[in-house]
């Protein structure tokens, strides 16, 4: 028997009736858009209120082709006295206008590296027990929770180069009042993301310990500890990186280190050692930074995270006299395997560095200015927040605007580099490796040498707020790529993308349809999460002159108006508070 | 499956005379502020070296009335007694020190997976050593030796340096096994020790654990899906549902088709009775492929 095809589509689309609730209902009339969830509505309006945020912005800090030129033609005579001397006739002397003896960067490098080494292990051991007691799945009670919880967030919000010029009155000029500093800013983001760790593990083996009658602290080293320890690695990792390039801001307070060296040459208005010294400081940061994101990927593998368990069991552990062990004839000891030896070896190195490190910081002749110190105090309480407070406001204003246009134009400019720097989003090897270079490339400039730099260019600190904005811009490639990439990684499905490439897709309808949208919820995380960190940057850029209220607390630290300067302490941590938990309560509600 | 004769006779001389060494009275358990009832008033008590098998089906209340034992759980109302103390009402040192006499084998194994296989076991001794340890060097040598054993025990001695999470899930088990024996226990409480195994992996492991029990003479509460898997070993099971105690009887000469319909008295429905069906065939089935494979290979290893 035949059935006409019309006949066949009838009773196929009627048993699928029979099947299928809803289906064959009829399509809708009118035309066809997608619903508003809250998701939605909370991503509109977050971009709504920045795009609209971002010209008022430009406005404020005077961003103008007339002023950029008139800052150009102010800083000819800068210019010329960083190019190479005109009189010079050999390549020696132009590298001998630009460099200083190779000992001095040595010796100012191995400072850097003591001081960051010893920062950053002091602030994981301070961090270690703060996280402990700031996790909900192994803190004591509610108010010691509370008070561990509130120490990281008040550290992370006080800038470091505020407790830097703090401790430099108590311990001088030299590395101790920057390691003082990192290692106590640095708790604000060890004792966070340790305090994450711990909450995201398996509690199965903590209940297996408690109902072995185990005690507290024997369940935290067994059955916590080894859970979180990779994920632990991979930060102070990280830490080690960003604490690499605080040094070299805090060298501008005097906190020792290659920082100082470039400080001094910019104080003797020595341009062409200044640059030289930049050139050093930027191939040492790159230097170190792949030496760490070696360590992290022998360490913790491919992928930084440590989460494949054949990593360990690839080794043989055939020769293992197992059997003499149960039986008594050989002592039971851990075989040495590949991975073992490794850990330890680092293990090894980081004591020494830290060791060295600790006698060098304090092993010059120290003198503690107790009397001063607390002489500083009384000087500095009760903070004194109305005097000037029309300079501080405008100042404060300044620093919101120069941190919201750099994060609109920093994510702009990222944005590509995050696409091409990603392995799974990016159309070929070589765009990929050009935007992972650039990246690495542009994280080897600290934004403080960068600001010194376009300060003098736009002409003066006049402009500065437009050398900030500027500065802030051109950082966010190497950060806020990176994050951007890291987003592209982790959110974007391959099961999509491949589906796109049976169909003949091209890589910008791939880039439309599968990578864009998975990836814009992270975007946006990413920009917040940039903006919040723009904010404190901007404080901080004002020690170079960058505008905004970083240039007035170091007015009133240089004119000894210490009352002022802890109003201002305090008001930079009140907004830097208050700018970082509206951004993590907004993140929380795009993702 | 094992010789016989001396469980039963443990069983029936742990019947008179000796004080129990659990006491469950009238417990009552409700979560969410009353909305669920996970127990309501089970009372029973168990003997010194008796061998429990509590079935029932899943939200029976089975998990929740072993987590009562060692204070996981606090009741509602009622009380447990083990050894003669109330976990609930003893001070956190007695507790630890109650706990460290009450193994306990969860379904989930709980090892830590980043940890050897080793040190996994030893772990368990947690409860008569002080202070914390990090590493096999951190342990004093005759307990690595005698962690070892209790490795050898379960077959496992090989994999001692192997990191736990590279294990497959019964060796897992068998690992967490060894922790258990390690912490040299009076009582062992196993919630659904193989709920989460292949029927193969699963029938090794209950025999493992079981034997172990019985050859140290432990007394044992155990959790269990499937009843078959008991049967031969238990002295006593116990039935319950919806949070009650619907049965309570000696083991003794249980034959598998009783075994069901002792399940199906606990309110197994069809479909868990079809799928304990299957489950059994299934087995079979395995067995049977063996059993060809391994003639197959007699056969091509003659010729």
């Amino acid at each position: 028997m035949t059935q006409a095809p019309e006949q066949i589509a009838e009773v196929s689309r009627r048993d699928r009736g029979g099947h299928i609730d809803g289906a064959g209902a009829g399509v809708p009339e009118g035309p066809i858009n997608a619903p508003w969830t809250s998701q939605k509505r909370a991503l509109a309006t977050t971009l709504a209120v920045f795009v609209a945020l971002v010209p008022i912005a430009l406005w404020q800090i005077d961003l103008s082709l007339g002023n950029l030129a008139e800052g150009w033609s102010a800083s000819e005579s800068f210019r010329g006295r960083v190019l190479p001397p005109e009189d010079a006739t050999s390549a020696g002397e132009v590298l001998g206008a630009y460099f200083v003896d190779p000992l001095r960067y040595a010796q100012a490098m191995v400072e850097t590296i003591f001081m960051v080494v010893v920062a950053t292990v002091a602030a994981t051991v301070l961090s270690i027990p703060l996280a402990f007691l700031a996790a909900t799945n192994t803190t004591v009670n509610r108010w010691v929770q509370w008070a561990s919880r509130g120490s990281i967030v008040f550290w992370r919000a006080v800038p470091d180069i505020v407790i830097a010029i703090i401790f430099r009155l108590l311990v001088g000029i030299g590395p101790l009042a920057g390691v003082i500093a990192m290692s106590l800013h640095s708790i604000g983001m060890l004792g966070k993301l340790f305090a994450d760790a711990i909450e995201e593990i398996d509690p199965g083996p903590m209940e297996a310990l408690e109902a072995s009658g185990a005690s507290r602290l024997q369940v935290l080293a067994t059955a916590v500890l080894p859970q979180v320890v990779s994920a632990w690695i991979a930060t102070i990792l990280y830490r080690f990186d960003i604490n690499i390039r605080t040094s070299v801001l805090l060298g501008f307070v005097g906190a020792g280190g290659i920082g100082f060296l470039l400080f001094q040459q910019i104080g003797q208005l020595a341009w062409r050692r200044a640059l030289g010294t930049a050139f050093i400081i930027f191939c040492f940061i790159i230097v170190l930074e792949q030496l760490s994101s070696r360590i992290r990927r022998s360490l913790l593998g491919d992928d930084g995270r440590a989460s494949s368990p054949g990593r360990a069991s690839a080794e043989p552990v055939a020769l293992v006299d197992v059997r003499g062990m149960t039986e008594g004839r050989t002592p039971v000891l851990e075989p040495w395997g590949v991975e073992r030896k490794r850990k330890w070896g680092y293990g090894a190195v980081c004591l020494l560095l830290t060791l060295a490190g600790t006698v060098y910081v304090f092993g010059r002749d120290l003198a503690f200015n107790w009397s001063g110190f607390a002489a500083f105090w009384r000087n500095a309480l009760p903070p004194d927040f109305l005097d000037r407070w029309e300079i501080i406001l405008p100042n404060m204003l300044d620093t919101f605007w120069m941190a919201i246009a750099a994060t609109f134009v920093g994510v702009l400019i990222s944005i590509p580099f995050g696409i091409l720097g990603a392995r799974n989003a990016t159309p070929n090897r070589w765009l990929y490796s050009i935007a992972r270079v650039a990246m690495v490339a542009n994280r080897g400039l600290p934004e403080i040498v960068i600001a010194v730099f376009l300060v003098v260019l736009v002409g003066g600190i006049q402009f500065g707020a437009i050398a900030g904005f500027l500065t802030l811009s051109f950082a966010a490639i190497g950060f806020t790529g990176k994050l951007m990439a890291d987003q592209i990684e982790d959110n974007v499905k391959p099961g999509p993308l491949r589906a796109l490439d049976s169909v003949g897709a091209t890589w910008w309808q791939k880039t439309s349809t599968a990578v864009w949208p998975q990836a814009v919820p992270g975007f946006l995380a990413t920009a917040l999460y940039t903006f919040d960190v723009n904010f404190r940057a901007a404080t901080v850029l004002g020690v170079v002159g960058a505008g905004g209220i970083g240039s007035s607390l170091f007015e009133a630290f240089q004119g000894f108006d210490y009352q002022r300067m802890t109003a201002i302490i305090i008001e930079i941590f009140l907004v830097v508070y208050v700018v970082e938990r509206l951004s993590v309560s907004l993140r929380a509600k795009l993702i | 499956m094992h010789s016989g004769g001396s469980p039963l006779e443990m069983s029936s001389s742990a019947a008179h005379g000796a004080d129990p060494v659990v006491r469950v009275k009238n417990l009552r358990k409700e979560f969410d502020g009353g909305r669920v009832q996970a127990l309501r008033g089970v009372s029973f008590d168990v003997m010194p070296g008796e061998l429990l098998v509590i079935i029932g089906l899943s939200g029976s209340g089975k998990s929740t009335l072993m987590r009562h034992i060692n204070g996981l759980e606090l009741p509602t109302e009622g009380h447990v007694e083990t050894f003669g103390l109330n976990p609930a009402a003893v001070s956190r040192a007695e507790l630890r020190q109650l706990r460290s006499r009450v193994g306990f084998v969860f379904q989930q194994f709980q090892l830590v997976g980043r940890l050897t296989a080793l040190e996994n076991v030893m772990s368990g001794a947690y409860g008569r050593v002080r202070g914390p340890r990090y590493g096999v060097m951190t342990w004093p040598q005759p307990m690595r030796r005698e962690a070892m054993e209790q490795l050898d025990r379960v077959g496992l001695v090989d994999q001692a340096f192997q990191r736990a999470d590279t294990l497959s899930g019964g060796q897992q088990q068998r690992v967490a096994i060894a922790r258990t024996m390690f912490q040299k226990p009076d009582i062992v409480l196993a919630d659904e020790p193989v709920a989460s195994l292949d029927p193969e992996a699963a029938e090794s492991v209950m025999e493992i654990l079981f034997s172990i029990c019985v050859e140290e003479g432990l007394t044992v509460m155990c959790n269990l899906h499937q009843v078959d898997l008991a049967l031969g070993w238990a002295h006593r099971m116990i039935g319950l549902q919806d949070g009650e105690v619907v049965m309570d009887q000696e083991a003794r000469g249980l034959s598998e088709a009783d075994a069901k319909k002792v399940y199906q008295r606990v309110g197994a429905d069809e479909v868990e009775l079809a799928r304990l069906e299957a489950e059994a065939q299934e087995r079979k089935r395995a067995h049977d492929a063996r059993l060809v494979a391994a003639a197959a290979a007699a056969a091509e290893s003659a010729a």
